[in-house]
């Protein structure tokens, strides 16, 4: 089986004129793209928009692309920067991006349920995929984008914190503090189903 | 020994594998005597998964399709 030349092979062909080249390369990470912006964007039109200015900023900067460099992270940085540029041209969010995320009780120890073990936690419906999307949507877009960066995207801290100009530290508790607040939105969720399942006998 | 809020502190540091030594022992030590230990860390990593798992978006034909007349009118010199 013929084995896919990475991604350097293919800038390095594509920076040559090869439309081909260009164009596997945007096959192989749209779907990424598309889903950061998605998920930041928070509307399919606005998406779709962003997905084509990410794409056509890689096309027209490609000359100037260090290859030593990794393609991927490359579009992340494109595509974070055209997000949070929209948010904050298009104010989405009607607080101020700097509204420190609400943690309620989430920092506080208290008694909680190993909810893993409750069956439903394994599966994933199309209502708990749908509660999960819900609960992104709700974090602040400095803290959405770290999570989906690092955790959803896999891109390092350190390459985190240089997409976004912020120091590894920054990074490491923006991250902290959206997992944080995922887990105890994911809590109280599983918590009302126990508590109907209950009621229902 | 731990406490329960230092102990919360460390959650991520102590899924990412960047725990020190020493702080990872009082940790592990911390989850096996305190049960909520336990569900809080069961239940910080199913978080992440389950968000893991959820996030794929295939790129919908029509919007593959428009990205790619986008980027041919870009590389032809098109407004």
């Amino acid at each position: 089986m013929k084995k896919e030349p990475p991604d350097s092979e293919l800038v390095g062909l594509a920076k040559a004129g090869d439309a081909g080249a260009f164009s596997e390369l945007v096959v192989r990470h749209e779907a990424n793209i598309y889903g950061l912006c998605l998920k930041m964007l928070r509307n399919p039109e606005d998406a779709e928009d962003c997905l084509q200015e990410v794409f056509i900023k890689a096309f027209e900067s490609l000359p100037g692309f260090r290859e030593e460099a990794r393609f991927s992270t490359w579009l992340y940085r494109i595509a974070t920067n055209a997000c949070l540029m929209r948010i904050r041209k298009k104010k989405l969010d009607t607080v101020s991006l700097d509204r420190p995320l609400d943690l309620g009780d989430a920092e506080i120890p208290h008694e909680v349920a190993d909810w893993t073990e409750d069956p439903s936690a394994g599966v994933l419906s199309k209502e708990l995929s749908a509660v999960l999307k819900q609960h992104i949507n709700e974090l602040p877009p400095d803290n959405r984008i770290v999570f989906l960066l690092r955790d959803i995207h896999g891109v390092p801290t350190e390459e985190t914190a240089g997409i976004l100009g912020l120091s590894v530290p920054a990074v490491k508790s923006r991250l902290h503090r959206a997992r944080l607040y995922l887990r105890e939105r994911l809590t109280g969720y599983f918590s009302r189903g126990t508590e109907s399942a209950h009621q229902h006998g | 020994m731990l406490d329960c809020k230092e102990f919360i502190k460390c959650l991520s540091a102590y899924m990412d594998g960047e725990l020190d030594e020493s702080i990872l022992v009082q940790f592990e030590e911390h989850i096996e005597t305190c049960k909520s230990a336990r569900a809080v860390v069961q239940t910080f990593r199913r978080t992440i998964l389950l968000h893991q798992e959820s996030g794929g978006t295939p790129v919908p034909t029509d919007v593959h399709e428009r990205l790619l007349e986008a980027i041919h009118k870009c590389s032809c010199g098109d407004d």
